[in-house]
Parts: structure tokens; sequence; C-alpha cells
């Protein structure tokens, strides 16, 4: 299991994880949601031992990551977001390298090299070199490198980015197949669908902090059975609270000049006595979103922002 | 700290730098031509002095020449060459050094009638002009020999410079080495040192530097840092592989210089080893500095070939450091290159024994402890 306890990272002033505290258990995919630059791999950093947490504490199965890094790291694989592969090399000799760096050797590396080669589909590739690979197969076999060793945590930075659909559904039953063993994942995405698809419990982050924490249930019980409006036009802030007072649970989640957010129930059939009142106030409407409840929703009502902002 | 990682990592990466084929021309070809190409323009298989090889000359003579002819290439052949007497003009041309001999030769020089005699090389390299002045020798003594036959009043007969032969000489030049040397150096005996440092610091500083810029590009060296191998292990591993690589290199240089060359690289050859170890370590901590500093691998490799070539230029490993200005000569004494061309120097060609070596080969130690310091400070993953 992975046990982060107020985890905090600084770059001089700027604070890129301010005070994150979750808990992954054994055999459940835990996701790290949060827009690009929300501190999700600063956190995986913190979690492998590639970076020294300024403040609190990461243990890997008990052990702390600083003071029994060599421990740690041996239950730790880490998939990056890059394709950190030697790319003259095969898949094989990528696969063997990374197994030795952890230590496997003789007949138990090469089972291992031959397991992982048949668990991503590219036993009959094996011995070509990476760089003939295409994108998807790349992160397949990055993939395999980081579990060769069978560690009992993984760590997934962005693992899908620029992968296609194929490669993408056999990385998540390769993922589901690791977490049936028991092992413990961590998978950070901007990816909400993903998120909603592979994770058992999620965090969502933002500028470093955490904002959510919960079963993919629990989160949507955030939102409720709410909808979320997103109007564009023009809005005057006091004029909108004002004449939205009056309408029954609307919840003005953001108002800005050009933009105003909403989340309500039942939104569809609502939206002419919501336009009523809004041009009654004196806003002009010139487009308007609605979006039903999902993890976007949540993350858009808890950060004014939509995740790909 | 263990070893056994370090090993590891050393090991992938002198495999994985061996395995390109323009590594592979770097490391064990290039050096080789080089060696040929550079060692041939300074002086190749060296001059003739004492027991060394005689240098080749071919002599045609046209017509009647007369026995002028046999006492001139009789003292030739005192003089270092060795004569080849051909009349077919294809076998003449095909020689490097040709003597082309006049009709008429002898009864022209006795009748006091200036007679052109025409030399040629082939190859035109630093040994030249000492052709030119042991040709010269040998053409005055005789014209000299001419004069005493005259003056005793003998007829210039084969018999009457026989006779002069046998006389003791009123004056008698002995020569000999002011310095160490027992041996005119061959342009091999500079070259080979010379290409071998300059090639060793070259390997190191460009493929050995660039590596590590594209593993952090790459994303490589974060992965690594995930693993159970320490950052300590990591980079003692990224040392060890450039100075296998380099002790390889310098191994092939140092056999391919004996066995194809004929350099005789001294009585002291494990000190010579030690040597080029400690350079080898020089090199792999600078190398390792610079990947360090680089940020991309063109940078890298730009900052490699640069720092390579002005330190192989100002230590030595182009030409003999004595051919340069004092100012240069000093400048040497406080380089790298210098330290490790001094060393090979004192071991190779000057024989001095292993004390004369002890000095630089203890600066060049200094120095990778030092460098490779700065290089573990600045390490980084990313």
């Amino acid at each position: 299991m992975i046990d982060v306890e107020r985890l905090e990272k600084h770059y001089g002033s700027f604070v890129a994880v301010d005070d994150v505290s979750f808990t992954a258990a054994p055999g459940e995919i835990f996701g790290l949601l949060g827009p690009n630059g929300a501190g999700k791999s600063t956190t995986i950093g913190c979690i492998s031992g590639l970076l020294e947490p300024t403040a609190g504490r990461v243990r890997v199965l008990g052990k702390d990551v600083v003071v029994e890094r060599r421990a740690a790291r041996e239950q730790l694989g880490v998939v990056p977001q890059e394709m950190a592969l030697y790319e003259d090399l095969s898949a094989t000799e990528n696969l063997r390298f990374w197994g030795a760096a952890y230590g496997l050797r003789g007949s138990t590396l090469t089972t291992r090299v031959r397991d992982v080669l048949a668990t991503t589909g590219l036993a009959d590739r094996a011995k070509e070199p990476v760089s003939q690979y295409s994108g998807g197969m790349k992160r397949r076999i990055n993939f395999g490198c980081a579990i060769v060793h069978r560690p009992k945590v993984v760590l997934l930075d962005e693992p899908t980015v620029g992968v296609d659909p194929q490669s993408r559904v056999r990385l998540f039953e390769m993922v589901k197949t690791l977490v049936a063993d028991g092992t413990t994942v961590l998978y950070t995405t901007h990816y909400m669908e993903e998120a909603e698809q592979l994770c058992d419990r999620l965090a969502i982050i933002d500028r470093g902090k955490l904002i959510a924490n919960g079963t993919l249930e629990e989160l949507r019980g955030q939102v409720g059975e709410r909808d979320l409006l997103q109007l564009t036009g023009h809005f005057d802030a006091a004029a909108v609270e004002q004449a939205l007072g009056a309408v029954d649970d609307v919840e003005v989640v953001q108002v800005e000049p050009d933009a105003l957010r909403l989340a309500l129930r039942d939104a569809s059939s609502r939206l002419p006595a919501l336009f009523d009142a809004l041009t009654t106030a004196g806003s002009e409407i010139r487009q308007t979103t609605l979006t039903e409840p999902s993890l976007e929703t949540l993350f858009i009502k808890l950060t004014g922002k939509e995740l790909r902002e | 700290m263990s070893f056994e990682r370090a090993r590891f990592i050393a090991t992938k990466d002198f495999l994985y730098a061996i395995r390109g084929k323009e590594a592979l021309l770097w490391i064990f070809v290039m050096p080789i031509v080089f060696f040929y190409f550079i060692g041939t323009v300074i002086g190749g298989g060296g001059f003739t002095s004492g027991g060394e090889a005689k240098r080749p000359l071919a002599v045609r003579a046209e017509g009647s020449p007369g026995f002028l002819v046999a006492e001139l290439e009789r003292r030739l052949d005192e003089n270092g060459f060795e004569v080849v007497r051909t009349e077919d003009e294809t076998t003449f041309a095909s020689h490097g050094r040709r003597l082309q001999i006049p009709d008429g030769f002898t009864e022209r020089v006795l009748g006091g009638t200036p007679t052109p005699l025409s030399l040629e090389r082939r190859e035109v390299d630093l040994s030249s002009q000492l052709d030119e002045v042991r040709f010269v020798r040998a053409v005055y003594t005789l014209l000299a020999d001419v004069v005493a036959a005259a003056e005793a009043g003998e007829e210039p007969t084969p018999a009457s410079f026989a006779r002069l032969a046998a006389k003791p000489r009123a004056l008698t030049l002995v020569s000999r080495p002011a310095g160490e040397r027992r041996r005119i150096p061959t342009g091999f005996d500079q070259a080979i040192p010379g290409i071998l440092v300059m090639f060793t610091m070259i390997v190191l500083l460009t493929s050995g530097t660039s590596t590590l810029v594209v593993e952090r590009e790459q994303g490589l060296l974060r992965r690594l840092a995930s693993t159970p191998i320490s950052r300590g292990e990591i980079v003692l591993g990224k040392w060890a592989g450039r100075m296998l690589l380099a002790l390889v290199q310098v191994a092939v240089a140092m056999l391919f210089g004996a066995l194809i060359f004929g350099l005789d690289w001294g009585p002291d050859v494990l000190m010579v080893a030690l040597v080029l170890v400690a350079w080898a370590a020089f090199c792999a901590s600078l190398g390792l500095l610079l990947g360090c500093i680089a940020r991309t691998a063109s940078q890298a490799i730009g900052l490699g070939v640069l720092t390579a070539n002005v330190l192989a230029a100002l230590g030595g490993c182009w030409w003999p450091i004595e051919v340069t200005s004092p100012a240069m000569q000093s400048l040497a004494t406080v380089l790298p290159t210098g330290w490790a061309m001094d060393a090979m120097h004192q071991l190779v060609n000057y024989r001095a024994g292993p004390a004369s070596a002890v000095g630089n080969t203890l600066l060049l130690a200094l120095g990778a402890l030092a460098i490779g310091w700065l290089a573990v400070r600045r390490f980084r993953y990313e």
C-alpha cells in the first residue's frame, strides 16, 4: 500500500505539492486526477524517491521512501510519462536491463521477461529495436519495464498520453490484471473518463492541493444530482446573484463578466425560467452548455475551471 | 554503496557504447588510421642512424657514367641509404626515392664540368630535409676525395680511391645524442602516443558526454532513479563504464601500435599502462562532468570536440611540444594533455625509467579525483 501523509514539495517560493494526504490500499487502483501542472507528477516523484519531499512522509508497504529508500524502491514499479526506453535496444533487452536494475538475475529474469512480453503482446516483435515500434507498442513496453520485477506497488504517470484506442484497452487490461493479483496501483491522469472507468478510489488535485478524495460514488455524491449549466455572454455578478436568489435550488458556482456557471437539478426543463430571470437582470446570454453530473462537474464546482484548462 | 550495482551500470554503459558501428569506428579504427597518416607525415618509420634500417634509394645511370658512380654509391650507403641500382625505367619509377645520374658522369666531374644530379622523392615529410643533407654529404665527400687524390699526384682511378680510403683521416667527426635518447625517434614514436592520448579524450568527451545527456533527455536517468540503485552507485557506474571503454581503446591501440607500426613501448611498459590508466580516469571524470553540464546532446558533442582538440594541440599530441615556442612549452606543463604526453615521452622515447613519469601520473590521478568530485556534485537526473 501507499501512505502519503501531509506531503509538501517546494521549489523556492513555489509550492508544487501542498499538504497532500491519501492512502492507496493493496488490490486497489487509486486515481490522482488533475489538470496539467496540478502536482501529480511531483507527487509521483516524491513517492518514487526521485524527489526529496520538503515536508511530510511517504511510505510504501510501510517503508519510508526517504529513510528506507532502497527497501521502498524494491517494491515499486514506475511507469513514467515519457518513453524511458533504450530505443536502440529490443524489447527483450530493455526488459532484461530494467529487470536486472531491480536485482533479477539468471533464469528468474529470463522467465519474467518472457512473461511480460506475453502480457504486453509484444512476444512476436521482441527482438526488434524499440525505435521501430509504434507509439502504442512503446507505451506497452514502457509499462512492461516497470512490472518485470513483480512490484507490489505500481505508479503510472499519465500512461495513456498519445496512445491509440487498441493500446489503451490493452494497457487497462494489464492494469486490471495487476490489481487482481493484489498490486497497489497509483494512476495519475487528466482524462476524467479514464479515472471514472478504471479507478476504485480517486483524489482530485489542483495547484498542488488535494481538493477531493473518495470513491467514485462518494465524489459524485458531492456534486449531488445536479447538472452543470455553463453560460457565456455578459453578466453582472450582483444582479445575477439577486435574480437567481428568487429561483429555487440553483447554486451559483462561478460568475465572471463573460461567464456564468450554475449547479441545479433537472436543468433542461428549467432553462426558460432561468433565461427569463437572467435577461430580466440585464444579462446577455450567447452560448449555453449543459453537463450531467460527473467528475468534470465536480472539478468545475470545486475549482471554478474545467479539467483541461 | 554496492560495487555490484555500479558494475552492472558500468557494464551496461560499456556494451551500449560499443553496439554502434560509428562508435566502433571512432574507438578502434580511426586511431589506427590516424597513427598511419600522422606518423607518416611526421617521419614515418624514422631516419637511418646507427643500426637502424636504411632508406631505399634507386640509382639509375645513363650511358657510361664511369667508376665514380660506384664511389658515390659507397658514400650514399655510408650515409644511411640502401642503394638499389637499376637500369629498368619501370622499376626505377616505382621507388619512392630516386637518383638519376647523367651520361659521362665521371668524365665530367674529373674534367671540372658542372654536373647536375637529380634526387627525387615521392613523399614529402619532415625527413625530406635530412635525406637532402645526407645526400649532399655523400656528394661532398666524393668531391673531397677527388681533390685529395689530385693533390696527392695520383690519377683518379678505383685503385687510387681505395688507397685513399685506407689511409687514416686527418679529421674525424664523432657524433652522439646529447640526451638520454639513443635512437632518433620515428614519426610513429611521436604520433602513436599523441593520437592515443587525443582519441581517448575525444571519445570520452563526445560519445561519453552525449550519451549521458540523451539518457537524461529521454527520462532514462529519472527512471533509473526510481530503482533500488542509489545515486552514488549510478554515478560510479557511469564513470566506470567510460573508464572501461577508454581502457579497451588504450589496450587495442597499444597492441596495434606495436604489431602494425612496430612501436617499441620501451622497457617500462607497465608504467606506460599506468600513465594511460590515469589518463583514462581523468578523461572519464571530465566526460562525466561535461555530461552533467551540457543541456543538449549537440551542445555536449560541441563542447567535447572543442575541449579535446584544444587540449590535444596545446598539450603536444599533434606535434612534439619541443618544436613549439617556449611559451607554448610552458603552457603544456600545466595542461593534463601535457602531463600525459610528457610522461609518455619520458617512458617511450627517453627510456628515463618509471620514476620519471610518477609526478605526471599523480597529477592526472588527482585531476581525475577533483573533476570526478565536481561531476558527483553536478550529476542530475533531470
